[in-house]
């Protein structure tokens, strides 16, 4: 027997007051005697022998005594300890990547839904069962249900995963299931070492122990001098040390395949070098079949450029010059502008990623390109110009992500040229007097920015957060683009940095299958490990660009198949034993309550 | 009180009674109990030697005619004997009715006194002290001992050692009768041996009352001492009771040795005993 709640043992303390009531209650019939000499006597030498004997006859007391002692049992929340299965289950079923690790020609993940099959079989008829699955994201697939015929097509439908699996979060949720189902024990189906000191948890391990060789990741370089790839792979081996082979694949056809030696337990890397420039998708794989074979290829997509392509326009700030440069992934164009410098003719449609014009003089805004203006010489369609008076400036809003570490209290403008703008999609980040000094909006998917004031007629680029506030400037322009050249994990999010002018994108998935309409910036279908193939559209259906990522089912720990069977045996061997609350509360209360009316019954016939 | 002690009936039983004593008394007039001590009276006794010094007056000289020796004629000299009653007056005594037991078992044991010539005299134990009365000689002083021992009130705490020894007692042999429940706070084994110290021949007549020898209480209770106003708690029950009656055994065969050491008699009388009963099985049938 265990207690739900061992502090109602508190209530134990119900026993003290009871017995000062008793002890200055307990009425004495008075009896004069001639001398209490030998009584005296006989009473000391009684009490030292008896020392209970005083309290025998007081059966009023005793009774009231066990009924506190009763009720405080029944608020601890008894539970009986039982064998067998509870009347409710809620199951936790790990589908993670390493679910899918062959083992004694099953998978674990079979060997899992066997287990549930079990449990399923053996409920009771009136029982109820809740299949949470726990992978990079938590489901609630089935809530307490008692279709046995849904459930266990429910089962046979699941596959694992490619990630990794928040165990946690997801006895977590089961543990606040029961709270709101009685009688119900949670069984973690999983191949992972799981300590739960929940009582009504039972872990069943159903990892067996393997050896396994995981391809962690794939990379590659371009030769600066004619352009030719260098690809290079990183290996794992959860294992004792072996020879494997690598296969090289290009745009869907085996380029190569290379031996690999490997360490007990350890990395190692293999390079591919000389590759043909053209080449876009590429892959590595071993080719030695091993227990898991989701982890024994990775993916990478080779991009056009890693770098963005800016155009400074400008006659002299090398301020300016020197804090764009700070970024590795940006690529600088510099011009010097003409005496009446106009757009058009200057670059073409897409060519650069951002234009920054320093002193521009120019009646138009070129459509669908991201526009950083400084010190702009004359009105346009965006807005028009003021003189302002005043020389101090401050922010509209310092928790502005373009203000994040920087304080303009200090920043001193000389001469500053106020904005007025109607777009009510534009909005102020400083204000020089009240007229709005720096403005930034959107439109048409195209990012535009303004600032009031020559970078020479103030102290900006001498204050210490000028190369913050242009890097914050840089961020909101040109996000970091790990999400298309980096190699995505299974499971988490994909950046696809939008070109301007794009309207909406298509992402042609690993199985083939295309998702249309795409809009949003972060992508989150990534579950297939494997090449996404993205294609951006402008307005009117015309494909703007091609562009790919790749997503690779790595996830940490999952690969490592030796140590999930460690320790799961005994964990096995023990699954079958259940906590099954019974609750015996209501009959504590019952008798307590029975307790009461023999007291009660008993005082009326004392009296 | 008298009327209310003894009948006609009773009395002229006690006038036939005659109190017998082992201790022959050595008074200073004549009495009507013979002494072991030889002397002058008219009953003759035994003869001895004439030894230089002795009474010429008592030379037998018929004896001496007849034999040509110098005899003594002894003669018993019959003497008053000192009765001292000593009653215990302290609250304990006056609960159950065993003060008026002792009252009418003294007021008895008096008269048999006064009815033999003997020298009467009756002091109250317990508290302070009270004032003592006689010594009285003769029936005539019954009336006023009867109406002393009426009057006679309680006297607080029972510190019966303390009494006896502190008492001025005629020296001598004599007869005492200690009426008492020997409840006392400072024991009783000195007072006895004070007693015997003063040569007084005497019967401890321990009283007690009906609740005293076998309890009847129930449940629990709350006793509280008459004397000393002490409180005790006890739950009462069948094991408690036979302890206790183990415990007055014990105590009641502590004061009979203490009593036989010193030559006395142990008599225990319940005060709810039939007074005649009391003083012709308990205090007289056995002298």
């Amino acid at each position: 027997m265990q207690f739900q709640n061992p502090w109602g043992a508190l209530a134990l303390l119900l026993a003290v007051p009871l017995l000062l009531l008793y002890l200055l209650r307990q009425r004495h019939r008075e009896v004069r005697v001639p001398s209490t000499l030998l009584w005296n006597q006989v009473l000391t030498q009684w009490e030292a022998a008896h020392p209970w004997q005083k309290w025998r006859r007081n059966l009023l007391f005793f009774l009231q005594l066990l009924a506190v002692c009763l009720l405080a049992l029944a608020l601890m929340r008894p539970v009986w300890k039982t064998s067998g299965t509870g009347q409710n289950s809620i199951v936790v079923l790990d589908v993670s990547m390493s679910m899918q690790a062959e083992e004694d020609g099953t998978t674990r993940l079979e060997r899992a839904a066997q287990g549930v099959r079990t449990l399923i079989d053996g409920m009771q008829r009136d029982g109820e069962m809740s299949l949470i699955l726990a992978g990079e994201r938590t489901e609630l697939l089935v809530s307490r249900s008692r279709d046995r015929e849904a459930q266990l097509r429910l089962l046979e439908q699941t596959r694992a995963q490619n990630g990794g699996a928040k165990l946690e979060d997801a006895v977590q949720m089961a543990e606040s299931l029961r709270n709101d189902e009685n009688n119900a024990a949670i069984h973690v189906f999983t191949d992972r070492p799981l300590s739960v000191r929940d009582e009504h948890v039972v872990v069943h391990n159903v990892a067996l122990g393997s050896e396994n060789v995981a391809m962690t990741s794939v990379s590659y370089s371009r030769d600066s001098r004619d352009g030719r790839l260098h690809v290079l792979g990183l290996l794992h081996n959860y294992g004792q040390g072996k020879t494997v082979g690598v296969e090289l694949w290009g745009d869907g056809a085996l380029l190569d395949v290379r031996e690999c030696a490997l360490e007990a337990d350890g990395p190692a890397n293999v390079l591919f070098e000389g590759l043909d420039p053209s080449l876009r998708n590429l892959s590595l794989a071993v080719s030695e079949e091993d227990a898991l074979a989701a982890d024994n290829r990775a993916y990478c997509v080779v991009q056009d450029s890693d770098k963005y392509r800016v155009l400074l326009q400008t006659a002299r700030n090398v301020f300016l010059e020197k804090a764009i440069l700070l970024r590795d992934d940006i690529e600088l164009y510099k011009t010097v502008p003409a005496e009446e410098t106009t757009v058009e003719g200057q670059y073409d449609q897409g060519q650069y990623d951002l234009l920054i014009g320093d002193g521009w003089t120019t009646a138009g805004l070129p459509e669908s390109q991201d526009i950083w203006l400084i010190a702009p010489q004359s009105d346009n369609a965006w807005f028009t110009m003021q003189e302002a008076g005043d020389t101090a400036v401050r922010a509209a809003d310092t928790a502005d992500p373009l203000l994040r570490h920087v304080d303009l209290s200090a920043l001193r403008v000389a001469k500053g040229t106020g904005f007025a703008v109607e777009d009510p999609a534009t909005r102020t980040l400083a204000y020089i007097g009240d007229e709005p000094l720096i403005i930034l909006g959107e439109e048409d998917g195209a990012k535009r920015l303004a600032f009031g004031f020559d970078f020479h007629e103030s102290n900006l680029p001498m204050q210490k957060d000028f190369p913050i506030l242009v890097q914050n400037i840089l961020a909101w322009f040109l996000p970091l683009k790990e999400g298309q050249t980096g190699q995505v994990a299974v499971g988490d999010t994909a950046l696809i940095s939008l070109q301007g002018g794009a309207a909406h994108y298509d992402i042609r998935l690993p199985d083939g299958n295309v998702l249309q309409g795409q809009s949003a910036r972060q992508f989150t279908e990534t579950q297939q490990p494997g090449f996404y193939a993205v294609t951006q559209y402008d307005g009117s259906g015309g494909v703007l660009t091609e562009s790919g990522f790749a997503v690779n089912a790595s996830a940490s720990g999952e690969s490592e198949l030796r140590t999930a069977g460690q320790t799961d045996g005994g964990q096995a061997a023990q699954a079958s034993e259940l906590w099954r609350r019974w609750n015996i509360w209501p009959y504590l209360i019952i008798a307590a309550l029975l307790l009461m009316s023999l007291e009660w019954w008993v005082y009326h016939r004392g009296a | 009180m008298a009327d209310v002690l003894f009948d006609s009936e009773f009395l002229a039983q006690l006038e036939q009674l005659r109190l017998q004593f082992r201790a022959r008394a050595a008074g200073q007039g004549g009495g009507g109990r013979r002494s072991r001590q030889q002397g002058v009276s008219a009953e003759f006794s035994d003869f001895r030697e004439y030894e230089a010094g002795d009474d010429l007056r008592r030379i037998d000289w018929n004896a001496y005619a007849r034999f040509d020796r110098l005899v003594m004629k002894l003669f018993l000299e019959e003497r008053q004997m000192q009765v001292m009653l000593l009653i215990d007056q302290s609250e304990s005594m006056q609960m159950s009715g065993k003060a008026v037991m002792a009252k009418r078992l003294a007021l008895t044991m008096g008269y048999l006194a006064l009815a033999s010539y003997d020298q009467v005299s009756i002091v109250p134990l317990g508290g302070e002290g009270g004032e003592a009365f006689g010594p009285v000689t003769g029936k005539s002083a019954f009336i006023r001992m009867a109406n002393y021992l009426e009057a006679l009130p309680p006297q607080g705490e029972s510190r019966l050692c303390q009494s006896v020894t502190g008492l001025q007692m005629p020296g001598g042999p004599g007869i005492c009768y200690l009426f008492t429940d020997a409840f006392s706070q400072d024991g009783l084994e000195d007072a006895l041996a004070y007693l015997r110290y003063r040569k007084k021949e005497t019967t401890l007549v321990h009283i007690l009352a009906p609740e005293e020898l076998e309890p009847s209480y129930e449940g629990s209770l709350r006793l509280i001492d008459s004397e000393t106003e002490e409180q005790r708690e006890m739950e009462m029950s069948a094991a408690l009771a036979k302890s206790y009656g183990e415990a007055l055994q014990s105590f009641c065969a502590g004061l009979r040795e203490n009593c036989h050491r010193y030559g006395f008699r142990y008599e225990l009388v319940p005060s709810a005993m039939d007074l005649r009963q009391a003083v012709l099985e308990q205090l007289i049938e056995r002298v």
